[in-house]
């Protein structure tokens, strides 16, 4: 507890003036576990965040084998697996389990919180000039949400008929009926609860981001100086407060379906030895209206933080100020906006009437404006730049190209009718994967590699970091570019046996290919975990700014203290990109030095304001009951 | 959390505060939601009645008695603030407790009608054709009564503090944040009843 103790005297030190009676005790739990502290916070996403890709990615390995291999037996799958895996051969239900856990996880668990989590956690704060979060109680509330969230999902492993098993959009009715499949049961109520504890825990997480960057910011950090790492985490955000809202509505009203026998999404059909259900009315349609609209825009909830990094990452990096900032920030706009109104692109083939669909066409293709601003944008920062090829960097760039490469194939699908062919296709599986699931996992990864230093002090070794950048680009490439020839030609996503279906036999040696390059991938992460591990430990130890960066975080010391800075937080004097600027001798010029001719150091108050009513102390209960007198003016006060 | 707000003092420089911007911000979400379930219950509607699958009922006049309770409510939530604001801060405990009572029978008027609406042959759990009207209207008022709850509890703390005399001129942060939220409760009661009445 040596390290506790240093912090305790810094934090004193320089808080002391300000507010002499705060005490910054700090035990085990309050420190590393229940911390109220945005770093720490951001730590423990990450963690959490880290251990879920492990989870969800060993899923895809599990059906992956199953999808290559369909008729073989894999013993140490009943090892691992017992009843589910009987012989060795996956069972079906579990199969679809599998599928769908490792969607949820993917999208909530790692892309969301463990993406946006993390890194608006960890730098909204300390690249707008906050001393911590608007409401760094809220702040622990949300990660203690989503961590119960987690546990609550996987738990659902431990339940006999199984987890959830509709797909990660758990559509009704094979999700609202408790007899439709075996994951229908009590694995579907799991995952429902799990979701509402991840709703509360976005929400909570979300208000926290926008209030600290429209209310915290340090003096001369206007909103035209904010990085756009802060532009994506605040959009982000209010993306996450108008969307989720509508997702809990959709989760309790199918909870209600399930549990309290009302018919919101249930109607009168038909089921094998059952008859026809009691139920009368209900539409899922409705379900999917309803999940689509948090659906979609959750797609950039994933994706934009990533952008925001990619964009921080790659004007660093290159030394050159990012191509068109303001460009970029209102294109980030433009696809939040756009993002809300697109979702029936998801249900084109549900039976929408065809001039809806058509709208939803336009709208959807509209979005190729803003993301090809973006990328053009990142491609002309790039050019001539005197880039530096971290690994950071490099994971930068592999995102501009899955941003590009699963880009393209969006505006295939958001064509009412091509979608008629590609729909649930594995055209599908490959776009989305692509765009955003490689996409993003990018730039965590760049996130990752480059602020590493901020959260832990120490620096990850440079050269297995590149080794993790080819072997996962490669790897995603491999896995997921076949998948658009098989979606072409029909291939539905979802099978669990495909040697059953003649026509789709033809392309078991491709799907070998694919499991082959997925357990490559799966490899390479080894090196990302060994690095990421050893160098929390074993690291080299980092300087102040190691990436000889602009932006505010990098005037804080390694050495982590609540409160982030020592003395008064730095005031800003210019934009966040201001490298290789011809009149600076140094290539880059941070936003908290001062120029020649700029203001003065801008002093915080010293004083918290003075709350007291007029030092006046009495009884609680003689000033309630005395209050109703007072009321009807029998006294005055 | 004393802590906390005091490490924020320092560079807190909007003319929000931070807190009550929390609460505007929650009250987004909660239309969200609100929004989703008016949304859903009216594209529900329209497909009932194109299939002759949809139950015309009349609101229990308990809801309506909710909705002038609540109002009523408003108005002493609104003037224990315009106390505190006034530094006559002995009268704000009073009104907030008339507030609080009010809210309880807020939801004691709910469940009166509830229980009108199970009187009329109307559960929350339907299975007769086109009945999924009365399954909305529990299901929008149910949730709306949960954050009454949240209210309630808001002006409990509330009333606690004011008689610790805690909420005058120089602290109306708490005040004006239970303000804001029973406001928009009231609101919310007030916009869902008149659209439960209208779009049957």
């Amino acid at each position: 507890m040596s390290t506790a103790t240093i912090n305790d005297s810094h934090a004193v030190g320089h808080h002391g003036d300000a507010h002499g009676h705060d005490h910054h005790h700090q035990s085990f739990i309050t420190k590393y576990i229940f911390s109220t502290d945005h770093k720490m916070i951001s730590k423990q996403y990450l963690i959490t965040g880290i251990i879920m890709g492990c989870l969800g990615m060993g899923m895809s390995l599990l059906f992956r084998l199953q999808l290559a291999w369909p008729d073989e037996t894999f013993p140490f799958l009943e090892t691992l697996l017992g009843k589910w895996a009987k012989g060795g051969k996956l069972d079906p239900n579990y199969y679809m389990a599998l599928v769908t856990i490792h969607g949820t996880i993917m999208v909530f668990y790692v892309l969301t919180a463990g993406l946006s989590g993390t890194f608006s956690n960890l730098l909204i704060p300390l690249q707008v000039g906050a001393r911590d979060m608007a409401s760094p109680f809220m702040n622990m509330l949300s990660y203690w949400f989503f961590f119960l969230s987690s546990v609550v999902l996987m738990s659902s492993f431990l339940v006999e008929t199984g987890p959830a098993s509709s797909g990660w959009t758990v559509y009704p009715p094979l999700s609202a009926l408790e007899k439709a499949m075996p994951g229908s049961g009590m694995g579907t109520t799991l995952w429902l609860v799990a979701i509402i504890l991840f709703i509360v825990s976005a929400l909570l997480g979300g208000i926290n981001y926008i209030t600290t960057v429209l209310n915290m910011r340090t003096k001369g950090m206007s909103m035209n100086r904010l990085p756009l790492t802060i532009w994506a985490f605040f959009l982000t955000a209010v993306l996450g407060l108008l969307s989720f809202p509508v997702l809990l509505g959709a989760g309790l009203l199918l909870i209600f379906d399930r549990s309290f026998g009302t018919s919101f999404y249930l109607s009168d059909i038909h089921l094998n030895g059952v008859g026809a259900l009691s139920n009368s009315g209900g539409s899922p349609v409705l379900y999917q209206h309803l999940f689509w609209f948090l659906g979609h825009p959750e797609v950039y909830i994933i994706l934009m933080p990533a952008l925001g990094i990619s964009s921080e990452v790659i004007s660093t990096n290159a030394r050159k100020p990012i191509f068109g900032y303001t460009a970029m920030v209102i294109s980030l706009l433009g696809i939040s906006f756009l993002s809300f109104i697109v979702w029936g692109h998801h249900m084109f083939i549900t039976g929408m009437n065809p001039f809806l669909g058509t709208m939803f066409m336009y709208v959807t293709l509209i979005i190729a404006v803003p993301s090809a601003v973006k990328t053009f944008n990142y491609l002309a920062t790039l050019w001539k730049g005197n880039i530096r090829f971290t690994p950071a960097m490099l994971f930068a760039i592999g995102l501009v190209s899955m941003f590009i490469s699963g880009g393209l194939t969006g505006i295939y699908l958001g064509n009412a009718a091509l979608d008629i062919q590609l729909h649930d296709s594995y055209f599908v599986v490959a776009h989305f994967h692509l765009v955003m699931g490689s996409a993003s996992i990018f730039g965590m990864f760049a996130g990752i590699y480059h602020w590493f230093p901020k959260m832990y002090g120490r620096m990850m070794n440079k050269t297995l970091g590149s080794l993790h950048f080819w072997l996962t680009f490669i790897s995603a490439y491999l896995v997921f570019f076949p998948m658009h020839f098989m979606g072409l030609a029909g291939v539905p996503r979802r099978y669990y046996q495909f040697s059953l279906i003649p026509e789709f036999n033809i392309w078991m040696d491709v799907n070998i290919f694919i499991t082959l390059a997925a357990i490559l991938g799966g490899i390479a992460q080894l090196l990302f975990l060994y690095n990421f591990f050893n160098s929390i430990f074993r690291g080299p130890k980092a300087s102040k700014n190691p990436w000889e960066s602009n932006t505010l975080e990098w005037s804080t010391e390694t050495k982590h203290i609540h409160g982030n800075w020592e003395g008064d937080i730095p005031t800003v004097y210019r934009g966040p990109h201001e490298y290789s600027r011809p009149d600076r001798e140094l290539d880059y010029f941070p936003q908290y030095e001062i120029g020649d001719g700029e203001p003065e150091h801008y002093h915080a108050p010293a004083t918290a304001p003075d709350t007291s009513y007029d030092g006046k102390k009495e009884k609680a209960t003689t000033v309630f009951f005395s209050s109703f007198a007072h009321l009807f003016s029998l006294r005055r006060a | 959390m004393k802590q906390e707000g005091s490490i924020n003092m320092s560079n807190k420089r909007s003319v929000f505060n931070e807190k009550t911007f929390i609460i505007w911000l929650f009250i987004v979400a909660s239309s969200m939601l609100f929004i989703a379930f008016t949304s859903a219950y009216w594209v529900h509607k329209s497909d009932g009645i194109r299939n002759n699958a949809w139950f015309e009922f009349a609101l229990p006049v308990q809801f309506w008695v909710s909705a002038v309770i609540v109002a009523v409510s408003s108005i002493f939530m609104q003037l224990a603030y315009s106390a505190a604001k006034k530094d006559d801060v002995y009268k704000v405990p009073s009104l907030l407790t008339i507030t609080l009572i009010l809210g309880i029978s807020f939801c004691i008027s709910q469940i009166y009608a509830y229980s009108a609406l199970m009187d009329m042959g109307l559960f929350f759990s339907n299975r007769n054709p086109g009945e999924i009207s009365a399954s909305f209207v529990y299901a929008i008022s149910g949730v709306h009564l949960v954050h009454i709850l949240g209210g309630l509890v808001l002006l409990t703390v509330a009333t606690v503090k004011a008689s610790r005399l805690q909420v005058h001129k120089k602290n109306l942060v708490f005040i004006n944040i239970c303000k804001t939220y029973w406001h928009f409760l009231g609101i919310v009661w007030i916009f869902l009843i008149l659209f439960l009445y209208f779009a049957r």
